[in-house]
């Protein structure tokens, strides 16, 4: 290599190049899957729900895309002991990083736009995506000084960008009412202040953390910690727990199981904001608030998925990936992260490890599902002493429907993230390569939409598509209780127990949809009813295959 | 009263042509051990002769490909309760939940031995002078080791695994804590398994010793026999020898002319006579240090 530049970028690519295409690819993959189903429904470009969509999917694919990045950029510490200067270091970590997840940006906004009629603006959606990206280094280089108030400070640039995006689209007098299409001169000036501004400060970071200081905020958080350290000596330490499994649940349950209640509290809190905005605007009538409240319930379902595969992490594994690596234990040349070998080597079954997982995801969707409950019936009794109860209190379309949604919908989708995440972090490439097949499916769709061939084949094609997977689910989650009872991870008993559960779930299932099932909604049905079971037989054969590689 | 040194007791580990293959590496090669019950048993190796590959497999984090592992007559991978109760494993990496205070993470690992003595693991510490609010992520290497230690030791294991304890221990504790340690439960019958390259730490404390080198056991047997049967002699020849004459039990050579050193696997009066059918005689015969026999016998 001639240059530092060079240097890095062939560093980016050759190292990284898998999390580059894997993260772009997750990145394309839930917009293409909206996109494909808007299609269907031939929604056009200009209608305002696809102006909001592109504005909830522009953050959604820049954060992915820019993780990619910065996986493959790697951590800047490992350039603090050549000869470079700071300057040099942001200054390149900055500029390539940008360069390449602009280029990323522009080609799934292109793909977007020329499979779907999508009507994604290349320009301004790519510099905002430098600005964003300059707000992310910085986040990354103040995390690794580890403090919450050097987190809030840095992340603030990130936040400010993203409150700021809604009003490009109109989205403060809802709905969003148009694209940002063009970029101002005003907007340029405020990006690249932003973008400067996360520059500067990136610098001071890792300079203060090449030479082993702190940010001076650190300061003051260190004596706010001291202070709590001397109080929390005068309290006596926790009661023994009565079982390793008790001391294994309070170990994943402090550092997992409040992330799911934590962001749906969140995310309620703005659906009740939202709510009152509407509640506002409507003469106040309080079913605006109900009625958010309620809908907002739906994203249990994304944030579940999302803790899922939270859970499957060992946020102690990184040392013991690292050693494997060094170990040449690559089985796909990629540097997973195993279960760490202090939590490998306590003296418990395997099973008792997966019952745990599965127990803080059952607790955490319990704790979920009741403050929407709590929130709901909270709108509920504000609406009966002002004497506007609702007719319609459950208020959807197919209250019943929704509700066993809610209840199942979750713990399926929790449990099952778990179980592929498991599978994900010893075989990224895996997972990189299933994304890729979803996303080359959606692109062969979107191709044979416009296509002409008739559309009752392209029906049967795409029930022929989704029959199958069904069917393999139901064969892979057959075979892992097979596996499980050979294994010793399950007794007979159990699998009986996950037959009659799985029956349980079809038979609602039934109830649910009472219309007469073609074959696919039937081999359908069974696939989601299958896979509110299959966790508890796949995740000890996961768990066993990390622990004992 | 603790059994002799080798016991006559069933051995504790007892491994069989394991082999361990990483992708196109192999670790482990057609590796058989035994590890008897009670004393000290240093496993030495340079890096990546297959050490912590080894010792995994005897805690069951990896599981054989081929060949097989006991450890108490067990399989640790089919029965890990059984196996990991009555092991105190101190990782390389010093592996633990960043996350935890000390106290926490004594708490916590205590619910998984029944035979946990909070006596002693209050004392264990106060002697590593651990404070019970820090953080694990907080803590320095040096008592990242010590906080590893403390809950590998405090429920008294019948078999102690430590993978390169002295790693980022200073000298004081690696000799005078570490190594009591070791010599205690040794001393008690218990067994002890560590892996290491400070040679002269496996010395002093180890009564008996492997070298493992590219994943296999090159020398397995007590440290005094070991010394014993390695020797480093120069001999003097009548005439002028172009090139060293072939010693029996010679595992390397150098010297010129009439005076050649070899360094030999076997005792003193065996090499004499060895020496003596060759027409020389023998003016110089020393005993090795560990550390020589180590590089001799990797170096081959």
């Amino acid at each position: 290599m001639r240059s530092m530049p060079h240097a890095l970028l062939w560093e980016m690519f050759a190292g990284g190049w898998w999390s580059l295409t894997g993260m772009t690819l997750m990145s394309c993959l839930i917009p293409m899957l909206v996109h494909a189903e808007m299609m269907k429904l031939q929604v056009d470009a200009s209608d305002p729900a696809m102006v909001l969509l592109q504005l909830a999917f522009i953050p959604l694919v820049i954060i992915q895309a820019a993780i990619g990045v910065l996986i493959a950029q790697r951590r800047t510490s490992r350039l603090y002991a050549m000869p470079i200067s700071t300057h040099a270091i942001v200054a390149w970590h900055t500029f390539a990083g940008a360069a390449v997840l602009a280029l990323l940006v522009a080609i799934v906004s292109w793909l977007l736009n020329a499979l779907f009629g999508a009507n994604w603006p290349i320009g301004s959606t790519v510099l905002f995506s430098i600005a964003v990206w300059s707000s992310m280094q910085l986040l990354a280089s103040v995390s690794t000084q580890q403090s919450l108030p050097g987190l809030c400070f840095a992340g603030t640039p990130l936040l400010l960008l993203f409150v700021w995006l809604p009003s490009r689209y109109g989205a403060y007098s809802p709905p969003p009412t148009h694209y940002w299409s063009g970029v101002t001169a005003g907007e340029f000036v405020f990006l690249a202040t932003i973008t400067i501004f996360c520059l500067v400060v990136t610098n001071y970071s890792t300079r203060w953390a090449r030479c082993g200081e702190r940010l001076p905020v650190i300061g003051l958080w260190n004596w706010i910690v001291a202070k709590r350290d001397a109080m929390a000596s005068r309290v006596e330490v926790r009661p023994r727990f009565s079982s390793a499994s008790a001391a294994q649940f309070w170990s994943e349950w402090r550092q997992k199981g409040l992330i799911l209640p934590g962001t749906f509290f969140v995310v309620l809190s703005i659906g009740f904001l939202a709510g009152v905005q509407r509640w506002v605007q409507s003469n106040f009538q309080l079913a605006e608030v109900y009625e958010g409240v309620f809908a907002f319930g739906s994203f249990q379902l994304m944030l579940a998925a999302i803790a899922g595969f939270v859970l499957a992490m060992d946020f102690n594994s990184e040392a013991a990936g690292q050693r494997e690596t060094q170990l040449g234990d690559s089985l796909d040349g990629s540097n997973y992260e195993v279960m760490g070998s202090f939590q490998a080597s306590r003296p418990v079954e395997t099973r008792e490890f997966a019952f745990v997982l599965l127990r803080v995801a059952g607790v955490s969707i319990a704790i979920t599902w009741l403050m929407w409950f709590a929130a709901a019936c909270g709108c509920l009794g504000l609406m009966w002493l002002s004497n506007q109860l609702p007719s319609n209190y459950l208020a959807v379309k197919q209250p019943w429907g929704y509700l066993a949604i809610m209840v199942v919908g979750p713990w399926t989708l929790m449990a099952n993230a778990a179980t592929l995440g498991l599978i994900a972090i010893r075989h990224k490439r895996l997972a990189y390569v299933a994304v890729a097949t979803v996303v080359c499916y959606l692109v062969a769709a979107a191709v044979l939409h416009d296509s002409n061939v008739p559309k009752p084949i392209q029906t049967l094609v795409h029930s022929v598509v989704i029959g199958l997977i069904a069917l393999a689910v139901t064969l892979v989650s057959v075979w892992s209780f097979w596996q499980a009872y050979r294994s010793r991870f399950l007794s007979l008993r159990a699998v009986a127990t996950a037959v009659l559960v799985t029956a349980v779930v079809f038979a609602i299932g039934i109830g649910v949809q009472p219309a007469e099932l073609t074959v696919v909604e039937f081999l359908v049905l069974i696939g989601f009813a299958v896979l509110t079971v299959s966790p508890v037989a796949s995740l000890p054969i996961l768990i066993a295959a990390n622990r004992h590689r | 009263m603790p059994e002799p040194f080798p016991s006559a007791a069933p051995p504790i580990v007892e491994i069989d042509r394991l082999t361990r293959q990483f992708g196109n590496k192999t670790a482990i090669d057609d590796l058989s051990l035994t590890i008897p019950r009670g004393g000290v048993f240093g496993l030495i190796g340079g890096n990546g002769a297959g050490k912590t590959t080894l010792l995994r497999h005897i805690l069951g984090l990896l599981k054989a490909q081929t060949g097989s592992v006991r450890v108490f007559g067990l399989d640790p991978v089919a029965c890990p309760v059984g196996v990991l109760g009555r092991i105190g494993y101190l990782s390389e990496d010093r592996n633990l939940p960043n996350w935890m205070r000390v106290r926490e993470l004594i708490r916590y690992t205590e619910a998984f031995y029944p035979a946990w003595d909070s006596k002693y693991a209050e004392e264990l510490r106060e002697a590593f002078d651990l404070d019970p609010l820090a953080r694990v992520k907080n803590l320095s290497r040096g008592q990242r080791a010590r906080a590893g230690l403390l809950v590998a030791l405090a429920h008294r294991p019948d078999l102690l695994v430590l993978d390169e304890p002295s790693s980022g221990l200073d000298p004081v504790v690696r000799r005078d804590i570490l190594g009591a340690i070791i010599r205690t439960i040794g001393e008690e019958g218990r067994t002890v398994l560590f892996s290491s390259h400070l040679l002269d730490e496996v010395e002093r404390v180890a009564d008996r010793v492997a070298i493992i080198h590219k994943g296999q056991i090159l020398l397995n047997a007590a440290v005094d026999e070991i010394k014993e049967s390695h020797r480093r002699v120069t001999l003097r020849f009548d005439q002028l020898q172009e090139r060293p004459p072939q010693l029996i039990g010679a595992l390397t050579q150098e010297g010129s002319g009439c005076e050649w050193t070899y360094i030999c696997n076997g005792e003193s009066e065996q090499v004499r006579r060895a020496a003596q059918a060759l027409g020389a005689t023998v003016v110089y015969d020393s005993a090795l240090s560990l550390d020589e026999i180590f590089v001799t016998r990797v170096s081959q």
